[in-house]
């Protein structure tokens, strides 16, 4: 491990110490404390080296937690001269005295084991280094409250639709007209609220064009969420009116400072957005980048129709913002949902569904519980129990680790007894030695976190951790790491360990039958220990071999579920492909020809070296293009209007098919002869084919689907059909795929995959560099290899299988190392039972036999109580299986059968060494 | 609290921490971490002064007067940060103490107790 972490552990561990201090002190001193420690620290590490600086920390905290138990228990008035020398009596000195004693004891004890207090120090590291990790997650997505002023006040105000034939109601984006039915309804219990959405712009001028995000949001939206600009102002009520659009923007202050040099002149001048110059009024504060966590600019909702388009602000059902707001003073959160069913229904009176059947309403959700998804939520909490198992497996790994070493030393604690030391004494020096161990666990365990953490961060997807409901983004995968409540957390889980794992042996201490165990000798009467007839170390090791089978079967029946997921047949080649996007922009020449400027830009990527083939049209995995519905089929009954079944368009220029790889099943690809003038023609996918034409041939038919323009030939002719193609995530269910040619539908932005003979993503610099040639205002986006596509559609799946997988593999360790030393024990502790047998000529078997006895009755037990367990999680598992049962029995068989094999090889090999006891020597030794 | 008309013998024996922080400030202002830096160059890296006994030392020190806050000497110095000299009672106390060191070192020298050339 390098010095990084260790620095950050050893500075956590003395904040902590600090804490000890009273807080007026610590308010005084505490900041200058840390600093001299921290500079201090790195002064040694640098000369002497990380085990200089780590003896340096520990001296500190010990020195620091001293000191302030000494600053708290002073109280008094200062007394006379300059130095408190220590002399403190009562109850709290003694006590802490008798502690340091003690801890000073077993600091030495576990010195002079250094294999021991390696071994415990890694187990206990291990438990709590992984679940103070997850818990950083847990604590970002779920429980730390969202950044903003009364959290707890904020709601979301929602649309929902109940269409006939479903059950429950689907929540809805809101469409502007119905946005201002909400806002100009009176004596609403949400208020302020205000309507927000995220848009990709392209930005010109003061720099090169690039892509940013802006927010479309209502006026008083910076207000509500606590974050009013640094300068100039947000916007007003005025600027709400859509009849007279306002031209103004608000930018974040990174936009400002980099493309604007940070100037305050800059209120008043102009940004230009998708070619519209806006007046800047004002200048968000740092770090806010709005509710989706991405914007550089805000425009309020009524410019989104200049901006963006006119559809945004006129079409009733065009549902694209969400809608916040705050619970006014003295509502509750049930009035206001009951209210917005009410307001709800007046705006469905006001803007009806234009389909038949379907009927709008209105709900509220608290915003704490919109902030993550569904699937994160799942995963956090599934990663949460995951981590607990192997603490406690863990701990009952150290709890008989210790039981062990207690019955070694039983001999010890009787003449201790014998002495006059009383059992509360023993009670506690074993105390102390475990909570010394956990501690250094918990150090080691803490620093193990902060590498977990930014691993954990670094690993976890960004759209993953980040995405709730509604585009929104309260959670940052940033935010993961270590702060007080995580650190808070971590070392309350060190305290229960010590609980868990410390209080069965230092009970035993006590317990102690003088007489008996000072004839015992070494050995220890192996009559003490147990529970249900068994010996209380084989309980813990069956109860580790179960809580092991639970983690292994959870990683196996998630693993299954991604290899039938990678298996899933995407049907094309996504190997080497890079993909990217572009867009026309309105005021371009090309906008007169948009299919001539897609082909001549594909002709130039075509003459790039390294380029094997260029596809225009959506790829596939990245999401359908556009949904829409089949509303004519040739020789079938008239399709209702909104009835067709749904279907996937995308639209693509000839050698699209070819380059991906995707095959021709029947009929031909797209030449130059389709699109137009010529008669519409479509192609289908194998799906597409037989959901519209059951049991019959395709080419040739007709089709019309919702796409077609007016004035336009509503039917296409089929001209072929090709093989099923995947356009969103392979485990999401796939919908048929009907593919236009460009000429047909000539397209303002343009989505390329080129497939290249090395690695894609050197190619994009010549892409960039081929597009500014044809012009230069053009901006590229959405540059990605389609291997990263790929990954991210199982993206979630991939974190927790890891993790699962990880924590599997340490606890199937721990109950082979757990069982492992119990048979050990076993035939140390019998060799001279052993020696005897084998003297009166007991064969091998018998004796591998009797010392494999126990510990396989408590493996089995073990096994099956982790079925039982593995079996009762199975519903914490389903948010991450694909097209496979929590239940399954074969990932069930092949958890137990792999760790019966662990457990038998870990109780076979120490096993054989009892059959080459030498029974002379043995017997001698005595 | 006015303890400098009193005797410095009074106050002694100091606690090491209190005689090195004593020590290390000599006349200059200073600040926690200067002080623990000083100290430990005086000794050449073979006394040290934790963060923990420092400051509350210092803070106790402060209290009764042995030190006081003050500005710091370098104008452009840190603000952030408590500046500390020692106040003419704590000289008299440092010397005392001083004193009452050499009176040991003596008894010990006589004694065969002491260091070559102490």
């Amino acid at each position: 491990m390098s010095g990084r972490p260790i620095r950050a552990a050893a500075r956590v561990l003395f904040r902590v110490a600090v804490r000890s201090f009273p807080r007026a002190f610590r308010r005084a001193h505490g900041g200058e404390m840390v600093e001299a420690f921290d500079r201090s620290l790195a002064r040694a590490m640098e000369r002497a080296g990380v085990r200089a600086g780590l003896r340096f920390a520990i001296r500190s905290a010990g020195d620091a937690v001293r000191q302030g138990w000494k600053e708290r228990t002073r109280g008094a008035p200062p007394r006379g001269h300059g130095g408190g020398t220590g002399h403190d009596q009562g109850r709290a000195g003694r006590m802490m005295r008798g502690l340091a004693t003690d801890v000073r004891l077993a600091l030495r004890t576990l010195r002079k084991n250094p294999g021991f207090t390696a071994a415990a120090t890694l187990v206990l590291a291990l438990g709590i280094g992984a679940n103070t990790t997850v818990f950083s997650a847990l604590r970002a997505a779920l429980l730390a409250p969202p950044p903003y002023p009364d959290p707890e006040r904020l709601v979301f105000a929602d649309l929902t639709l109940v269409r006939p034939g479903t059950s429950g109601a689907e929540t809805m984006a809101w469409s502007y007209p119905k946005y201002r039915v909400l806002a100009e309804a009176e004596g609403r219990m949400i208020d302020p609220l205000a309507g927000y959405a995220s848009r990709n712009v392209t930005l010109t001028e003061a720099g090169p064009p690039t892509r940013i995000n802006v927010e479309v949001v209502s006026p008083g939206y910076f207000g509500l969420l606590g974050a009013d600009p640094v300068l100039g102002r947000e916007f007003t009520a005025g600027e709400a009116d859509a009849s007279d659009p306002p031209a103004v923007a608000v930018l974040s202050h990174e936009l400002w400072r980099g493309r604007f040099s940070g100037e305050p002149s800059v209120l008043g001048g102009r940004v230009v957005l998708n070619g519209r110059a806006l007046t800047v009024v004002g200048v968000a504060p740092p770090g806010f980048r709005g509710l989706t966590a991405t914007a550089e600019a805000w425009i309020p909702l009524a410019a989104a129709g200049e901006v963006i388009s006119p559809f945004m602000v006129r079409g009733a059902q065009a549902h694209w913002m969400r809608i916040v707001g705050r619970l006014r003073e003295g509502a509750t959160f049930e009035g206001a949902r009951e209210q917005m069913r009410v307001l709800g229904d007046a705006v469905a009176e006001a803007h009806p569904l234009d389909e038949p059947g379907g009927e709008f309403s209105g709900t509220a959700r608290r915003f704490e519980d919109v902030r993550v998804n569904e699937g994160a939520r799942a995963a956090v909490l599934l990663l949460s129990v995951a981590a607990g198992l192997v603490l406690l497996v863990a701990c009952a790994n150290l709890s008989a680790l210790l039981l062990t070493r207690a019955r070694r030393r039983a001999h010890d604690g009787a003449v201790r007894l014998a002495m006059g030391a009383s059992r509360w004494r023993l009670v506690r020096a074993s105390l102390a030695e475990s909570a010394t161990l956990a501690m250094l666990g918990g150090g080691v365990g803490l620093a193990l976190a902060v590498w977990g953490t930014r691993a954990m961060a670094a690993a976890w997807p960004r759209q993953f951790l980040g995405s709730g409901d509604g585009e929104l983004r309260v959670v940052s995968v940033e935010a993961l790491g270590l702060d007080r409540s995580v650190l808070a957390f971590g070392l309350a889980a060190t305290a229960a360990t010590i609980a868990l794992f410390g209080l069965a042996p230092a009970l035993r201490a006590s317990r102690s039958d003088l007489a008996s165990r000072l004839k015992d000798g070494g050995g220890g009467s192996r009559r003490a220990d147990r529970v249900l007839g068994l010996d209380a170390r084989a309980v813990l090791v069956g109860a580790q071999v179960a809580l092991a089978l639970v983690l292994l079967i959870g990683a196996g029946l998630v693993g299954g579920s991604m290899r039938r997921l990678l298996g899933v047949d995407v049907g094309f080649d996504p190997r080497n492909l890079l993909t990217f996007q572009y867009a026309i922009p309105r005021e371009s020449a090309w906008q007169d020809d948009l299919a001539g400027f897609h082909e001549a830009f594909i002709e130039r990527i075509e003459r790039l070296p390294g380029v094997e083939g260029v596809a225009l049209g959506t790829p596939p995995l990245v999401g359908h293009w556009s949904i829409t519905l089949v509303n004519e089929i040739e020789g079938r009954d008239p399709i209702p209007q909104g009835e067709g079944p749904p279907i996937g368009v995308n639209i693509v220029a000839p050698g699209y098919f070819d380059v991906l790889g995707i095959p021709l099943l029947r009929g031909r690809f797209f030449d130059s002869s389709d699109g137009g003038d010529a008669a519409p023609t479509v192609i289908l996918d194998r799906r597409a084919a037989e959901t519209l034409f059951p049991g019959g041939e395709a080419v040739g038919r007709h089709v019309a689907l919702g796409i077609s323009e007016e004035g336009k030939e509503r039917l296409a002719r089929v001209v072929g059909v090709v093989g099923d193609v995947l356009y969103q995530a392979p485990d999401r269910e796939a919908i048929p795929e009907a593919f236009y040619a460009l000429r047909e539908f000539p397209l303002s932005a343009g989505s390329l995959s080129v497939r290249t003979s090395g690695e894609p993503l050197d190619l994009v610099p010549a892409v960039r560099e081929a597009l500014a040639r044809m012009d230069p205002s053009m901006p590229l986006f959405s540059i990605s290899s389609m291997d990263d596509v790929a990954a991210r559609a199982t993206g979630d799946r991939r974190v927790v299988l890891s993790l699962l997988a990880l924590f599997a593999f340490v606890t199937v360790l721990l109950a082979a190392t757990g069982t492992w030393g119990i048979v050990s024990y076993a035939v140390a502790d019998r060799r001279r039972e052993l020696a005897l047998r084998i003297a009166l000529g007991a064969g091998n078997a018998r004796i591998v036999k009797s010392v494999l006895g126990q510990s396989l009755v408590a493996g089995v037990l073990g096994l099956v109580a982790g079925l039982g367990g593995a079996w009762a999680w199975g519903r914490l598992l389903d948010a991450f299986l694909y097209r496979t049962s929590p239940r399954d029995p074969a990932a069930f068989a092949a958890g137990a059968a792999l760790l019966l094999g662990v457990v038998l090889l870990a109780s076979w090999l120490p096993a054989r060494r009892a059959t080459r006891v030498d029974p002379v020597e043995a017997l001698k030794a005595e | 609290m006015t303890p400098r008309r009193r005797d410095p013998r009074e106050v002694l024996p100091l606690s090491p921490p209190v005689y090195h922080v004593l020590l290390a400030l000599g006349d200059q202002a200073a600040h926690g971490y200067a002080i623990m830096q000083t100290f430990e160059r005086l000794t050449e890296g073979r006394e040290q002064l934790l963060p923990g006994t420092l400051y509350a030392t210092l803070a106790r020190m402060a209290e009764t007067g042995l030190i006081e806050e003050t500005a710091p000497a370098e104008p452009d110095a840190d603000r952030r940060r408590r500046y500390y000299r020692v106040t003419p009672w704590g000289r008299a106390v440092a010397a005392a103490e001083g004193e009452r060191m050499r009176l040991l070192l003596e008894v010990a020298a006589a004694r065969g107790m002491a260091p070559e050339g102490a």
